[in-house]
Formats: C-alpha cells, sequence, structure tokens
C-alpha cells in the first residue's frame, strides 16, 4: 500500500510538473536546422530559425597597401538568430561588380574580424571537399572581443561572386566561451545546393551490401 | 653546408618538405575541413542524448559523467554525412538515446566540450568506424 501510495504520489507530481517541464525538455533537444537558400546559393543551418533582413555590409576605411577595397557599404542579406547568450549571424554581399577583387575583399573580411579583438586562432576552412566539385576555401577568425565582452568566431568564405560572413559571438553569459554549438555554426554551410541526399544514400547502401558480399566496394573491384 | 648545398636545400628540399605537410594535411575524405580539431585523439565515455543523423554532417551529443567531480556535461561531437556513415555499416538508429559508449574522438582545438567521431565502441565491444576508409563518391 505504501508502494502504491509513492508510486501514485511520484505520478501526480509528473502530472502536476509535466507542463513545466516538457518546455525545458524541448529546449534541451537540439533543434538545429539547415535552411536552404537557393537565392543565395548557400545552405546553412542554424539552431534556432533566423531572422532575415536586406541591409547594408559596411566597412571602414583602411591603410592598408595589400587591399584594394575598403570602406565598402553594399546591399547585404542579413540572417541572425539569437540562443543561449550566442548570437549566430551571417551576412551575404553580392560582390558581383568587383569579382575581380573577391581576394581583397576576402582580404578586408579576415582583416576586419582581426582587428575586432584579441585573435586567438586563425584557421583554414575548407567546404564541399567531397563530390567531385570546386571546394571552397576560406578561413575562421577566433578573437576575445574588448572588455571581456565574449569570444567571436568569424567564417570568411567567398563563392560565385559572393561573400559569405558568418559569425559565432559567446557572451560571458554563457557560462564558457568555448561552447562546441559555436564550432558547430562555424562549420555547418554547404553550396552544394543540388545534391540529391536519398539518391546518395540509396547508392551507399547498395555499395555496403556489395561491400558485405565480395570484401571490396564496387569501386575497388577488379574489372 | 656550403652556400650552394644550402640552395640546394632551399630550392628543392623545403618546397618538398611543404608539399608533404600540405599533402598529409590535406582532408581527402570530408564535407569540409577540420583544422578545428587537434591530430590526437582522447576516448571519451558516455551516454547518448541524441544522434542527428544529418546532412552535410551527422552529430552525436553524449553526456559525459565527470569522474572526479562527477559534473555531467554534454560533448557535441560531429560525424559523417549518412551516405558515408552507410558506407561504413552505420544505420540511421545505430545510436539511440541512453546507449552508453565509448567514443575515440580528435578533440576541439579549442579545448571545448567537442570533436570529430573515429570511433564508437559499445559495451559488448561492437565498433562503429567513423575512420576507417571507404571510397566515398
Amino acid at each position: 500500500m505504501k508502494l502504491a501510495f509513492s508510486v501514485n504520489f511520484v505520478a501526480a507530481i509528473a502530472v502536476v510538473l509535466s507542463p513545466v517541464l516538457s518546455p525545458v525538455s524541448a529546449m534541451a533537444a537540439s533543434a538545429w536546422q539547415e535552411y536552404i537558400y537557393d537565392d543565395l546559393g548557400i545552405a546553412k543551418a542554424f539552431p534556432v530559425e533566423p531572422v532575415r533582413t536586406e541591409g547594408l555590409y559596411e566597412t571602414p576605411e583602411f591603410a592598408s597597401d595589400n587591399l584594394r577595397v575598403a570602406g565598402m557599404n553594399r546591399s547585404a542579406t542579413h540572417f541572425a538568430a539569437e540562443l543561449d547568450n550566442i548570437s549566430y549571424r551571417m551576412s551575404v554581399v553580392d560582390i558581383s561588380d568587383i569579382v575581380d577583387d573577391s581576394i581583397n575583399v576576402f582580404g578586408e573580411c579576415i582583416l576586419l574580424a582581426e582587428q575586432s579583438g584579441e585573435v586567438l586562432s586563425n584557421i583554414h576552412l575548407g567546404v564541399g571537399l567531397t563530390g567531385g566539385r570546386p571546394a571552397v576555401f576560406g578561413r575562421i577568425i577566433t578573437v576575445d572581443l574588448e572588455g571581456d565582452s565574449g569570444r567571436a568566431r568569424t567564417a570568411c568564405l567567398v563563392n560565385n561572386a559572393k561573400l559569405y560572413r558568418t559569425e559565432a559571438i559567446v557572451r560571458p553569459e554563457h557560462g564558457t566561451l568555448n561552447p562546441p554549438e559555436a564550432e558547430r555554426f562555424m562549420t555547418t554551410q554547404r553550396f552544394d545546393l543540388d545534391t540529391d541526399f536519398a539518391a546518395e544514400e540509396a547508392q551507399a547502401i547498395a555499395d555496403y551490401e556489395y561491400f558485405l558480399e565480395h570484401g571490396v566496394f564496387p569501386a575497388e573491384a577488379p574489372e | 653546408m656550403t652556400r650552394s648545398n644550402f640552395l640546394v636545400a632551399g630550392f628543392f628540399v623545403w618546397p618538398l618538405v611543404s608539399m608533404l605537410v600540405l599533402f598529409l594535411s590535406a582532408p581527402t575524405y570530408a564535407h569540409h575541413s577540420h583544422a578545428n580539431v587537434v591530430e590526437d585523439t582522447i576516448v571519451i565515455g558516455g551516454t547518448v542524448k541524441e544522434f542527428e543523423w544529418a546532412n552535410p554532417h551527422s552529430w552525436v551529443t553524449l553526456e559525459v559523467v565527470n569522474e572526479d567531480s562527477g559534473e555531467r556535461q554534454d560533448w557535441l561531437l560531429e560525424a559523417r554525412a549518412p551516405a558515408q556513415l552507410l558506407r561504413r555499416g552505420w544505420k540511421r538508429d545505430s545510436l539511440k538515446p541512453g546507449d552508453f559508449v565509448n567514443v575515440t574522438i580528435r578533440p576541439l582545438r579549442s579545448g571545448g566540450p567537442g570533436g570529430l567521431v573515429r570511433l564508437v565502441t559499445f559495451p559488448d565491444g561492437t565498433e562503429l568506424q567513423d575512420e576507417q576508409r571507404a571510397p566515398d563518391r
């Protein structure tokens, strides 16, 4: 009887608390999703659906012998999302009219990121390394922002006459400045928007079944 | 080393060394490069909270308990794309919430709780390879 009472009591507590706890559970579960922007030539994953706005991509004037572009004021499409004291942003800038200066636009993106704080790292980023297409290369710059206001990771990529600038800013209130979610944001974009993943997976299953039967993959099988 | 030998070394050896370094560091299998993780692997044990079977790569959230402090921490681990995992014997439900597994990873260079999956080992010794070579199309 005592046990039954305990079970019923716990069940009652669960029923009472479930409406309160279920949103917490839902928040704890990952909500990352890839959003495909055909008009911008990129698919990008965000932890929550970003807000899309049209605006400007403005850069300050520099004195730099290495950059032929500076002080840009161009139209751009911006995306912004906010979760757990991390700001996730992406800007897509059309540079088709100055495509010969792509490397300078790219360089300026890196330089601006480096000048936004104390540089912790500047590493390479390659996207689209499988599938037999040309890969897209860029950089990821990590800096500690001034005034202990957080840590910013910025990725700069140029592809098909567009600058893609993505940024994850982690504020101290998040608890750690090195959350894996910020790193995930830096590497979850792709430009192969016409990839048929279902067909690829069906082929992969067939290839693996062949491997189980013959000990080699079809691509490795002797003629 | 004479000056001429030094020049020979400069002209031939260093370019070869540079090419070798580039070759060794070239990501030959992945959707994106992995300069954000270190080469050395570590093994972490924990309970699967979530397995996202997703493109361009899959993700495992593993709850790891610190043996010393008892603190629980979620590790976010990146695995390959489904098509690549399927060629290595993985399935959509290979990892289920509640599964306890040991995972060999290349940890994040930043020191954060994350990394790149190399090998998953179940308590009965069953393994899921993520590093094992398989021709990716």
